[in-house]
């Protein structure tokens, strides 16, 4: 019996040192091709003349929807920097999603908000709303209170009373660059077939803001924030930037991201079903325009930048990575018959399994293997050669994915402030591989677990209010 | 004897390898990439010096030319100072400086006298843009064409006309942009000639450009392009007749043009609803208000949800304030769109403050991108 469970323990254990290997070998052929993507889209930027594109008049209108509950600590800041986008038009709708504390008050209080009459011309399936609010001082932005009933209903809701063509979404606590809608928006009329943009998110803890922009990028002094900035390197600029080659990204993240109004309703909208109601729709959209054999882009832009709070607590962080587990499991199994499915093409025989495999069943295996290399140890079956090629499969070849996103993130227009930071990152980049990275896959095994047993609930991640670089705040005081 | 006892030597040998192989190669694994981990840390590295190096470079070099520029574009000082401060080895970067200039202001400027200095500013280093034209670098060459284009777009209209017709389709559209701004009656033809082939781009951005061009020298060109139906032999393709219309719906009246417009949104021959919705807008825009109500008012009553949409919103203009009982009858219409523009029309005609010319509804707008079947934005 023992012998048979040292024998599996050791199959495990192999197994292990594949999914790293095949984990980070993607990862990294990911970043170094999008070495060259980066550098040929700020090519491309150099001549496309923003500043006159921005000028031109009857650019199409946007509206920007933020889905809010219980954001009372971020939201009124969040509305002052989107003061300070250059677009020339667009609306905001805040959905108010039955918040607790005292968010809608704060607003209506901040921005004269009075109730108003809406035309809602689409009728996907909501909760009922209960006021629609449009502020006397700022008449292009609108506020819909209505019942809880969770991000996806909210933004049906604002898909609802959306009347432009395009719309973008973002998070009630994400800072926008100034220049953010405008190059969203210059990606869907320059590339027609474009349904989706998504942008690259970034962190915001540690960065100085100054009249609701980001005056320094700058490294996190709480380390849980630290090692985030690393993931979302690694994320967005190494990993969904190549996935424009193969035209298979699965994912737009919630916290910003630009879409074709009439390609998202016409899809069926964003589904109450799951809590990962960005990566749904995104696969339904693939779905979507595959089945009406569409020509049809999703793509990632590196540049236009939105600035989001990380969590820097284990428990809010906890919640956000069982909740994220959640939603790409519930997202890929509901769209199961897309997986190795040539029908599907690069989505299909790609994207789908990269995700399946690698992202969604690869905590499962990192933690089974954990389990596997305990049993080896106590067993006696230990052997130093697979902990030495172990250790550089797992440690080795994911420091050089980190050191490929730090080389991205030179590349990138918002670059890290002093040396310093580079160290910094280096030094989180081997941190996080002491037991950071360990706790991210015990935690998204439960998001798994969760996932199947059909939980949809979202739970609370306490927000911090922004950090307000010197003369600010003396202004603000 | 001795062969035998050198091969059973050898044979030692490898089976001893054999047996430390496993750890030989995983040290050497081990090894390998921690060398490729240096090397990339090295990279981060120096990338990060170089950008911070680039960086400094670039804020000197403004810095030592800014007070000058501003004294320049103030009368203060001749063009020589400027050019007496720019190294030989800066002469590149120079005219990057002054790209950035001209990106930095707003569209009038380009036509200001501080942007005709700006342009004389640049004559002397255009020289090394030349060979870049036919550099087989697609990036370089759109970048001498974008340079040429923002700094002297006057003096090089047979470059811009060449580059027009270049391979890549990035190439052409800086070329194309360069000439929209200042173009004369022949770039006028040209463009008008080659716009086709930007057809990855959606229509409504392209109008939008297509709009800076003189009407006098291109409306009745777009008429024609216009007029073109689907299934005649010369037939334009659909992308083409929305840019020319949308192009057209952005130009003051073209008088003479109308009839002939307001003939093909009542014909049947013309099979695109899309079109004809374009064709009202056209109308609308250019106020010819008697061809106009006989195209409302038959699109009014027109099987066509997408028709209906756009009558009830052309109903909330000034011509249409007494026909005020097709817009309440449009909102007990069962389709919600058109239902939503009678309900906005109403509004509209109710307001006391309204202007004369009303711009065209975010709906509608959002209803034309819902009725094309591939989406399109127009």
């Amino acid at each position: 019996m023992t012998e048979v469970l040292l024998q599996m323990a050791e199959a495990i254990g192999y197994l292990l040192i594949v999914y790293f290997i095949l984990l980070n070998l993607s990862y990294l052929i990911q970043g170094l091709l999008s070495v060259h993507l980066l550098k040929r889209y700020y090519q491309k930027l150099t001549v496309s003349d923003m500043e006159r594109f921005k000028q031109e008049q009857d650019l199409p209108p946007i509206t920007l929807i933020i889905p809010a509950y219980n954001e009372a600590t971020t939201l009124e800041d969040t509305l002052k920097n989107l003061a300070h986008q250059d677009y020339p038009d667009y609306e905001i709708l805040i959905i108010n999603d039955g918040s607790t504390d005292d968010m809608l008050p704060l607003i209506i209080d901040a921005y004269a908000l009075e109730p108003a009459f809406h035309i809602n011309p689409n009728h996907l399936k909501t909760a009922p709303v209960k006021e629609v609010y449009r502020s006397k001082t700022h008449p292009h932005i609108w506020v819909i209170d209505k019942e809880n009933r969770g991000k996806a209903d909210a933004l049906n809701v604002a898909l609802n009373y959306c009347q432009t063509p395009f719309f973008c979404v973002m998070d009630a606590d994400t800072i926008l660059e100034p220049y953010a809608l405008s190059r969203m928006m210059f990606t869907f009329l320059t590339e027609r077939d474009t349904v989706a943009v998504g942008g690259i998110l970034r962190v915001l803890n540690g960065c100085e803001l100054k009249d609701g922009k980001i005056e320094s990028v700058n490294m996190p002094k709480n380390a849980l924030a630290a090692f985030q900035v690393l993931e979302y390197m690694r994320s967005f600029l190494a990993s969904r930037m190549s996935w424009n080659l193969a035209r298979g990204s699965l994912i737009i993240s919630g916290a910003f991201g630009m879409f074709s109004h009439a390609t998202v309703v016409n899809a069926g909208g964003y589904t109450t079903e799951t809590v990962g109601e960005d990566m749904e729709l995104v696969v339904r959209l693939h779905r979507y325009c595959r089945q009406k054999k569409r020509n049809y882009h999703i793509r990632f832009v590196p540049d236009p930048v939105a600035w989001t709070q990380c969590p820097e607590r284990l428990s809010d962080l906890y919640l956000q990575r069982e909740r994220w587990q959640r939603g790409l499991v519930q997202s890929l199994t509901k769209h199961l018959s897309m997986l190795l499915n040539p029908r599907y093409g690069s989505v299909g025989l790609l994207g789908m399994p990269f995700f399946f495999f690698l992202e969604m069943l690869g905590p499962s295996i990192e933690v089974l293997g954990y389990l596997a290399l305990l049993i080896l140890v106590l067993g006696g079956k230990f052997s130093w050669v697979y902990g030495l090629i172990l250790f550089a499969v797992a440690f080795g070849m994911g420091m050089m994915v980190s050191m490929v996103s730090i080389i991205l993130s030179e590349l990138n227009t918002r670059r890290f402030h002093g040396t310093s930071s580079i160290w910094q990152l280096l030094g989180w980049a081997a941190l996080e591989n002491l037991g950071y990275r360990q706790l991210l896959s015990f935690w998204r095994v439960g998001g798994t677990f969760t996932a199947l047993s059909g939980k949809t609930h979202w739970g609370s991640v306490q927000r911090q209010p922004y950090e307000h670089s010197e003369s600010v705040q003396q202004t603000l005081s | 004897m001795d062969s035998a006892r050198r091969g059973f030597l050898l044979l030692s040998f490898f089976s001893d390898f054999a047996f430390a192989a496993p750890l030989i190669w995983a040290v050497s694994f081990f090894l390998g990439l921690t060398i490729v981990i240096v090397l990339f840390v090295v990279i981060g590295f120096v990338l990060h010096l170089r950008n911070e190096k680039k960086s400094q470079h670039w804020k000197s070099r403004e810095q030592k030319w800014e007070p000058l520029l501003l004294a320049i574009y103030a009368e203060k000082s001749p063009l020589e100072d400027l050019w007496n401060a720019v190294d030989s080895e800066e002469e590149r970067y120079f005219l990057d400086y002054l790209v950035q200039q001209v990106n930095r202001h707003s569209a009038p400027w380009r036509f200001s006298g501080a942007y005709a200095k700006t342009s004389a500013l640049s004559a002397p280093y255009l020289h090394h843009l030349y060979p870049h034209l036919n550099h087989p670098n697609v990036f370089k060459r759109s970048r001498a064409v974008d340079t040429l284009g923002k700094l002297a777009p006057e003096l090089h209209r047979p470059h811009l006309h060449t580059a027009l017709k270049d391979t890549e389709t990035e190439v052409a559209f800086v070329a194309f942009r360069s000439l929209i701004y200042h173009a004369n009656a022949e770039d006028c033809k040209l463009l008008v000639k080659h716009y086709s082939r930007f057809q990855n781009f959606q229509p409504a951005y392209m109008a939008i450009l297509m709009g800076h061009l003189p009407p006098e020298n291109t409306a009745t060109a777009l008429v024609t392009i216009a007029l073109k139906t689907q299934n005649s032999t010369t037939a334009a393709s659909k992308w083409e007749r929305m840019v020319a219309l949308q192009t057209l719906e952005r130009w003051p009246a073209q008088s003479e043009h109308a009839g002939a417009l307001a003939a093909l949104a009542m014909a049947e021959e013309e099979k695109s609803l899309l079109i004809k919705g374009l064709i009202l807008r056209v109308l609308l825009r250019w106020q010819s208000h008697d061809l106009l109500k006989e195209v409302v008012l038959a699109f009014a009553a027109h099987p066509s949800d997408y028709l209906r949409a756009h009558a009830m919103f052309s109903l909330g203009q000034y011509p249409f304030a007494r026909h005020q009982e097709l817009l309440e009858l449009g909102l007990g219409d069962a389709c919600r769109w058109v239902s939503m523009e009678a309900a906005q029309s109403l509004d509209y005609l109710e307001q006391t403050h309204r202007q004369h010319e009303r711009k065209i509804s975010c709906s509608l707008l959002t209803y034309s991108q819902h009725y094309s079947k591939d989406e399109v934005f127009v």
